[in-house]
């Protein structure tokens, strides 16, 4: 009687994650995949930002330059969600991060150019441009949340028993904002029109 | 997550509109709760219009897609939700766009909504008249082919975003003032009768055939199917 019960909650603890780790790890793919598309999204966008800006301000050479080898730098690391390292998906938040940069400074240069400002094309780019850094703000939200459940999942009992056993993953590192993407953050002034 | 109270019992009311920060008068109101209702039993867009008093130091676009997610308004994969969120102490709002809809309602549409149709009219205190023009403005665009608003009275041409005759206006005008009156008369404090006068409509409707036959749970009414959202549409301000 008393290996029966043993078996059966052995079973039982075994059986937990059985199905739930392995969703986990999709949903961490899915979701990874799902950034790699909005900033894919905002990549196509920019060529359009600069040559309006240009129109504007072409002697900012610099910015300008400036934001075309950061976004031919960004492109160029591509990451496959199924098989990424954590190295890669580091490479890749870094090169995208200095791309943020780029961009802020470009747009914040925009500023000392009131025809720029008001010209329609250059304000419906901006709008787009809102609307993808904000699908790219959800899109890292949920994937460090997905992260986040997977970590528990793999690390917690009774589901880290079955990992042990069965799976064998490893705890994935949180997605981790570039240090120049930080220091962006934290100082972007708000931009009034 | 802190939502304001308020924020946090809205979609236990199972209907399209909560309005905590007091921007509708009551027919406004009751208009477009009835309309949103109608376009979503049609196999519309289902629009939900929450207006805040605060956003409770987070920024619109948080409080806005964490409401998005929690409200799930949209059938599962057909995904045709938007919510359109208004935060009176911040002057601040948003257009969230469900995954269904973002091909008519672009990013670039929900701003032109919110610039060119709601704040002109926020910013000389038409605020429902403004939140009336956005939201069949959002349901118009977000399906352009299907026609809706069969039978509702627009008061903008939303492609010129001009008036094609002045003598609608002067009637509509007419009637806010007669409006406002009436509700200053009727309640020392406007805002109090706006809740007691809903509380009380609650009860009403709720049990009220108008609302059921949803496909809703037990909220019954207007509930979201497990619609997602990724961050798409606009934000603006007054």
């Amino acid at each position: 009687m008393k290996l029966v019960s043993f078996l059966l909650v052995a079973f039982f603890l075994v059986g937990c994650g059985v199905q739930s780790i392995p969703k986990a790890k999709n949903q961490v793919e899915a979701d990874l995949a799902e950034i790699t598309n909005q900033y894919k999204r905002r990549a196509d966008l920019i060529p359009n930002i600069v040559q309006t800006v240009k129109g504007y301000a072409s002697h900012e050479k610099e910015t300008l330059e400036g934001v075309v080898s950061a976004r031919s730098k960004a492109t160029s690391i591509s990451i496959d969600p199924s098989k990424a390292t954590p190295e890669q998906i580091e490479a890749y938040a870094k090169s995208q991060g200095e791309l943020s940069s780029a961009l802020g400074k470009l747009l914040s240069i925009s500023e000392n150019y009131p025809q720029l400002k008001a010209d329609q094309n250059f304000r419906d780019l901006q709008a787009q441009l809102e609307g993808t850094e904000n699908r790219i703000t959800v899109a890292r939200k949920r994937y460090i949340d997905t992260i986040r459940d997977f970590n528990n999942l793999v690390t917690v009992f009774p589901t880290s028993i079955t990992n042990n056993f069965m799976f064998k993953y490893a705890k994935m590192p949180q997605w981790d904002v570039s240090e120049t993407e930080k220091a962006q953050i934290e100082k972007t002034p708000e931009v009034k029109f | 997550m802190v939502l304001s109270s308020e924020a946090e019992e809205f979609y236990f009311s199972g209907k399209p509109v909560f309005d905590a920060a007091g921007f509708l008068d009551q027919s406004t109101e009751d208009e477009l709760n009835q309309t949103l209702y109608q376009v979503w039993q049609k196999g519309g867009p289902q629009l939900m219009i929450i207006t805040l008093a605060d956003l409770s130091g987070r920024t619109i676009e948080e409080v806005s897609i964490d409401l998005a997610d929690k409200v799930k308004l949209g059938k599962h994969r057909e995904d045709k939700g938007v919510l359109l969120v208004v935060a009176k102490a911040e002057k601040k709002m948003r257009i969230e766009v469900g995954d269904g809809l973002e091909g008519n309602l672009t990013d670039l549409t929900s701003k032109r909504i919110i610039d060119y149709i709601i704040v002109p009219q926020f910013r000389q205190g038409q605020f429902s008249s403004g939140i009336r023009d956005g939201a069949l403005a959002i349901i118009q665009k977000a399906e352009p082919d299907k026609n809706y608003l069969e039978g509702v009275k627009l008061n903008q041409n939303i492609n010129s975003f001009s008036l094609s005759s002045h003598f609608p206006i002067i009637i509509f005008l007419i009637w806010l003032i007669v409006m406002l009156v009436i509700s200053r008369w009727a309640a020392k404090d406007p805002n109090r009768a706006y809740y007691a006068g809903r509380r009380g409509r609650y009860s009403s409707y709720g049990s009220g055939s108008d609302w059921m036959g949803g496909g809703g749970g037990s909220s019954g009414g207007y509930s979201g199917g497990g619609g997602s959202f990724s961050g798409g549409g606009a934000s603006g301000g007054w």
